[in-house]
Formats: C-alpha cells, sequence, structure tokens
C-alpha cells in the first residue's frame, strides 16, 4: 500500500537520523572563530604576529628619547648661561627709590626650588623668599632662558607669587609690595657658582608647607618653555605587593612584585609614564561546599540532579605586566606632591598553575592545569586607577608610594579569572634631563 | 556513521559552559567540538546543502555563546541547544521562503514498491534526499515528522494555514518516495 510504504519511508528516515552526527568539521569552527565578537582577539594576533618589531620599536624609541634627554639640543650649548654676581637692591619707602644695600643669598644652591634671605647692610634679615629657578630651552628659537618664582614672605605672609623670568628681575623694575614695606627690586645678581649659593647655617630658612593647587588652566595651555624631549623626567623603581580577589576562586590572594617606570611630562602637571613589572600571584587552597550537577545513568530522562559536594581550589600565576597612564598632579607643596593617575595594562602569563579538586561522597575528582608559557596574553587587560604620593628627599631622589586598583576588563589565565586587584607600591623616582 | 553519544554532564562541563559565558575562546571551541555533531545533525535536516547547513550551525551556535548564562546550566542544556538551532533554522527559512516559491510537483512514481530500498539508504543519501526537497516541503517534513512540531505550530512557524502544512507534508513525503524508487530505478537499470 502506498501510504505505508511512505510511513515506512519516514520511520527509515528518523530511524537513520536519530543516530546520525556528522564528524567534527576544523574548518567549520574556523569559520565561527572568525565571527565571534571577540574584541581583543585580532588585538592579540596581531600583537603576536608583529612582537619581535613591536618590541624592536620599543628599543629603539627608548634609546631616541634617551638621547634627546641628555642631549636636547646641540645649538643650545653655544647659549650659556651665566649667573649674575652679587649686587646691591633698593628699597623704595613713600613711592622714591631710595638706595639701599641688600644682598640676595640663596639658601640652598641657585636653580633649586629653594629660598634666598634679603638682608640689609647691617645684615639683619628684610626679606625671605622662596625662588623656584628652571632651566629652559625653545629649541625652535633657540634659546635657552629661565623663569623664576619668586614667593616673597615678610612677616611669614606670602606677598607675591608670580611668574618672572630671570630677565624681567634683571632688567626691570618689579616691585615687591609687603604690609611694612616697599622694595624696588633693580638687580639681584647672583655669584658666578652655583657653588657661592651654600646655605647660610646662621639663618633658618622657612619654607612654604602648605599644599596648594595647581592653576587650572595648565592643564589646557600648552606651555612653550615646556618640552617633553628635555624634562623632567623621571625614572622609578618599586617593589609593589598585592591584594587579589579571584571571583572564580572565590578567595583573596596575595603577590609580590617589581617593576619600573618611565615617565615623561605633557605639561607641569600633567605626565605619562609608562612600566613594566612582574607579579607572583598564589590563591591559597580554598575549601568550599557547592551542588554540583550529578548524572543519574540508571534513569533514562535527561534530568540533571544536583548534589552536595565539597570543592577544594588553588592556584598560582606568574605575569608581566605593561601599564600606561596620564597622571595629574593635584596636589604639591615644596617637596611634596600627590598625582592622580588613570591608564590601561596588558598582561602576559608566563606560569599558571590551577588545581580543582571536587569531592563527592568519598569520590574525589581532581584537575591540575599547567598552561603553557605565554598561553595567555591580554593587551587590553584592565583599567587602572591610582593615587600616588613623592616625596623629595634629596636633588634628584623621591620616595614613591602608590596604591592602585585595577579593574579588569577580560577574564585571565586558563581558567578564566575575573580577578580584582589593589596593588601598592614603594620605590624610589630618580629625575633625570632638566630640573622640575 | 557515527552513533551519536550523550555529552556527559559532568563538573568540567558545568565549568566549561561558565568559561563560554565569560567568553573564553578556549572554553567555546571545546563545546563547539562537543556539541558540532548534535547541531549539524538538526541543521542538515533543514539545509539544502552542507555549506548550508554549517551556516545555520555556525549561527546557532553564535546564540548559544552570546545567549549562555549561568544560570542556564540548570536548565536542559542539550534541549536548550536543540530550540536554538531550529528557530535559527526558522530564521533562516524566513529570510530565504522569497527566493524559493516556486514549486513543481509531478505525478507521483508509479515503480514498484521494494521495501528492501529502505534498508539500503543510509544517513548521507537520507540527508541529500532531504536537502533536495523543496525548501517549504523540507522544512514542513523536519518540523513534524522529526522534531515533532504540530501542523499549528508550523504554520504559525513557517507563516502559511495549517491545511497547507498538512498538503506540504503529504507532498514532501510524495517527493521522497519519487526519489527513492527512482534511484532505485537508476541502481536496477546500472
Amino acid at each position: 500500500m502506498k501510504e505505508s510504504f511512505e510511513d515506512k519511508i519516514t520511520g527509515r528516515i528518523k530511524e537513520v537520523l536519530d543516530q546520525y552526527e556528522p564528524e567534527y568539521s576544523p574548518k567549520d569552527w574556523e569559520k565561527l572563530r572568525k565571527q565571534i565578537p571577540v574584541p581583543e582577539f585580532w588585538l592579540k594576533k596581531l600583537f603576536i604576529k608583529y612582537r619581535f618589531w613591536l618590541a624592536g620599536t620599543a628599543i629603539i624609541g627608548v634609546l631616541f628619547y634617551t638621547f634627546q634627554v641628555f642631549n636636547p639640543n646641540e645649538l643650545n650649548k653655544e647659549v650659556a648661561f651665566e649667573l649674575p654676581a652679587y649686587g646691591p637692591i633698593y628699597s623704595l619707602e613713600s613711592g622714591k627709590p631710595e638706595a639701599r644695600t641688600f644682598t640676595a643669598k640663596p639658601a640652598i644652591p641657585y636653580s633649586e626650588d629653594s629660598s634666598f634671605i634679603l638682608r640689609n647692610q647691617n645684615q639683619n634679615q628684610v626679606i625671605s623668599s622662596d625662588i623656584s629657578a628652571v632651566h629652559k630651552v625653545d629649541s625652535q628659537k633657540n634659546v635657552y632662558y629661565e623663569t623664576a618664582q619668586l614667593d616673597f614672605n615678610y612677616d611669614n605672609s606670602i606677598e607675591i607669587l608670580k611668574d618672572y623670568s630671570i630677565n624681567e628681575v634683571l632688567k626691570k623694575e618689579l616691585y615687591f609690595r609687603t604690609p611694612n614695606i616697599n622694595f624696588q627690586l633693580i638687580k639681584i645678581e647672583f655669584p658666578n657658582l652655583a657653588k657661592s649659593f651654600l646655605p647660610d647655617k646662621s639663618v633658618k630658612v622657612k619654607r612654604k608647607s602648605q599644599f596648594k593647587w595647581p592653576e587650572w588652566g595648565s592643564f589646557s595651555r600648552t606651555e612653550e618653555s615646556y618640552n617633553k624631549f628635555v624634562g623632567p623626567n623621571k625614572i622609578s623603581f618599586f617593589y609593589s605587593p598585592e591584594i587579589n580577589h579571584d571571583d572564580s576562586l572565590k578567595t583573596f590572594g596575595v603577590s609580590h612584585g617589581f617593576g619600573i617606570t618611565v615617565e615623561g611630562p605633557i605639561r607641569s602637571s600633567i605626565s605619562i609614564s609608562a612600566g613594566l613589572s612582574y607579579q607572583a600571584m598564589n590563591f591559597k587552597k580554598t575549601i568550599f561546599s557547592e551542588k554540583v550537577p550529578f548524572r543519574n545513568l540508571l534513569q533514562p530522562t535527561d534530568t540533571t540532579q544536583y548534589i552536595d559536594s565539597i570543592g577544594i581550589r588553588s592556584g598560582s600565576y606568574k605575569f608581566f605586566e605593561l601599564p600606561v597612564s596620564v597622571n595629574f598632579k593635584f596636589l604639591e607643596s615644596t617637596r611634596s606632591q600627590i598625582w592622580l593617575g588613570t591608564g590601561i595594562s596588558a598582561m602576559a602569563f608566563f606560569k599558571q598553575k590551577y588545581t580543582s579538586e571536587t569531592i563527592v561522597d568519598n569520590i574525589s575528582e581532581k584537575v591540575e592545569i599547567l598552561a603553557n608559557p605565554w598561553e595567555n596574553i591580554h593587551p587590553l587587560a584592565s583599567l587602572n586607577f591610582s593615587l600616588l604620593y613623592r616625596y623629595q628627599f634629596s636633588e634628584r631622589f623621591f620616595l614613591h608610594t602608590s596604591i592602585q586598583y585595577k579593574h579588569h576588563l577580560v577574564p585571565l589565565g586558563y581558567n578564566s579569572m575575573k580577578l580584582n586587584r589593589l596593588n601598592l607600591q614603594v620605590g624610589l623616582v630618580y629625575h633625570f634631563g632638566r630640573k622640575d | 556513521m557515527r552513533k551519536r553519544e550523550e555529552p556527559e554532564f559532568s563538573i568540567e562541563f558545568v565549568k566549561v559552559l561558565n568559561r563560554c559565558s565569560r567568553g573564553d575562546l578556549k572554553a567555546q571551541e571545546h563545546l563547539y567540538r562537543q556539541f558540532y555533531g548534535y547541531v549539524m545533525s538538526i541543521s542538515l535536516r533543514f539545509s539544502s546543502s552542507r555549506d548550508n547547513a554549517s551556516e545555520i550551525a555556525n549561527d546557532s551556535f553564535l546564540k548559544i555563546f552570546n545567549k549562555i548564562e549561568s544560570h542556564q546550566i540548570e536548565k536542559e542544556f542539550k534541549a536548550w541547544v536543540r530550540r536554538i538551532v531550529i528557530n535559527t533554522a526558522i530564521d533562516y527559512y524566513r529570510r530565504e521562503k522569497k527566493h524559493n516559491d516556486e514549486i513543481s510537483i509531478e505525478e507521483a512514481y508509479n515503480e514498484p514498491e521494494d521495501e528492501s530500498v529502505l534498508d539500503r539508504l543510509n544517513a548521507e543519501e537520507i540527508i541529500k534526499l532531504i536537502n533536495s526537497l523543496p525548501m517549504i516541503y523540507r522544512y514542513t517534513f523536519t518540523l513534524f515528522e522529526i522534531e515533532g512540531f504540530s501542523h499549528d505550530e508550523i504554520a504559525q512557524q513557517l507563516g502559511v494555514t495549517a491545511s497547507t502544512s498538512r498538503s506540504n507534508l503529504t507532498r514532501a513525503k510524495k517527493i521522497l518516495r519519487k526519489m527513492i524508487l527512482t534511484s532505485y530505478q537508476y541502481e536496477r537499470i546500472i
């Protein structure tokens, strides 16, 4: 009968198809992999493909930058700046200039963020001033010049806070007003050599100690005299302990690391930094209970039951991190600076050991994963927020401390850790190039 | 022909699903390997060619990777995958049906019925037969006979009436019968 034959055809088709599954096709996976929207994938591929070129370019860049820092411009060497000698200073009382002899004597070597004292003929202290002098080179105009910030104090009150160029101070008549006396600073002459500006130990220098905010305009204004190829540049070496929380291991971990950061200015209050650090991270053995799916093979249905189990997890990871950040100096005093930073990090694991053990009814299932070196490279691994404190304790050296929160944008490592990291740094900063 | 094996619902499998939900490519590849055969076997029933089936399968996997959440572990994962593949195939039908409206049916072939020919049909041949069916018949036959949809459900999904669905199913069976017997006759001549 025709109908029954068609039913038999249908039955045969169902019978055969129910048992049929085609073999896995790697080509189909390749097609799909290209469609999977993983934003970092092409970056990762590109990074791996051109890693040697990138490393070479980075090395050449660092060498070029270093050369620029230590050899700003050959022409500039010909424009020597000669420090002026001591000279008289004139006071202006009741609007009339009256010559009096004062000497300007810096308490510490000139061109530092230093103080100097003005004395009258009887060597009585008349006025003290903080002076911040900065050497600057305008390579385009082929001019070498300085600016000096003179903060005059009288009776511990700041009366003038303004930027003057040395030329202005030397050639023009400037008036410095104090509550009790007016000075017409006709000429400040400095000794020929910085050695002459030794600290005057007989005078206790009053330094400003309060923090001040940077001018808002300094963030956006182009400062011609601020050349990123001249500095001030900073290199810092730090030790960085870290507290981590891994969502997948459900535990806290502690890691230790160290690193190096190079920093250069964009504005006087903005800098950009890049670095390289190493971290060794350990998550101690964590024991917890969880419900796991259990398939009862004696039951023909597809239903999955959940039963109690004990989970034991531990992990050990080592990785390199390349952070890049932009920093904003928002508070500073004579010796201290507080910066806020934000940036991103790339990460490359070179050792991963992850152990997972699940115990159900005294039956243990243990999985230990040892991933290959460099198996996981994340070009855009984390978004970083940092708060930095720096304290100057010598001409070139600063104490560097920072606290950073690192929010990871992608799951990390073989077992897809979702990490939150609180990173601390303690180290030394060395200033090179032009002084700040 | 490979006999289908049930994927094991182990702790590691749950971890793979978790990692897939976080976009871990390795876990996605693992899941793809594990369910490729299952998904392709469903896709092939709706397709006109292997490339077409591969397209439906990969679209289905994309949906699976995008929608997979840890709470879905508690559900019937295989049944969920199956629904996604069928829905993807139906979406494909809706996109493509404009180009597949021309259907011509000849009278059923009056070749004597030899049931032994059915036993000789293997999976690849059956897939080819189904692939050769006009699109609307292929979908109606697969949804009704294999996936267990009712005619009302088919009508709703394919945008036809229930009676049209019944008619399409009858025609699909006739065409299959014709194709099987024709190929049988061809074999005999050779």
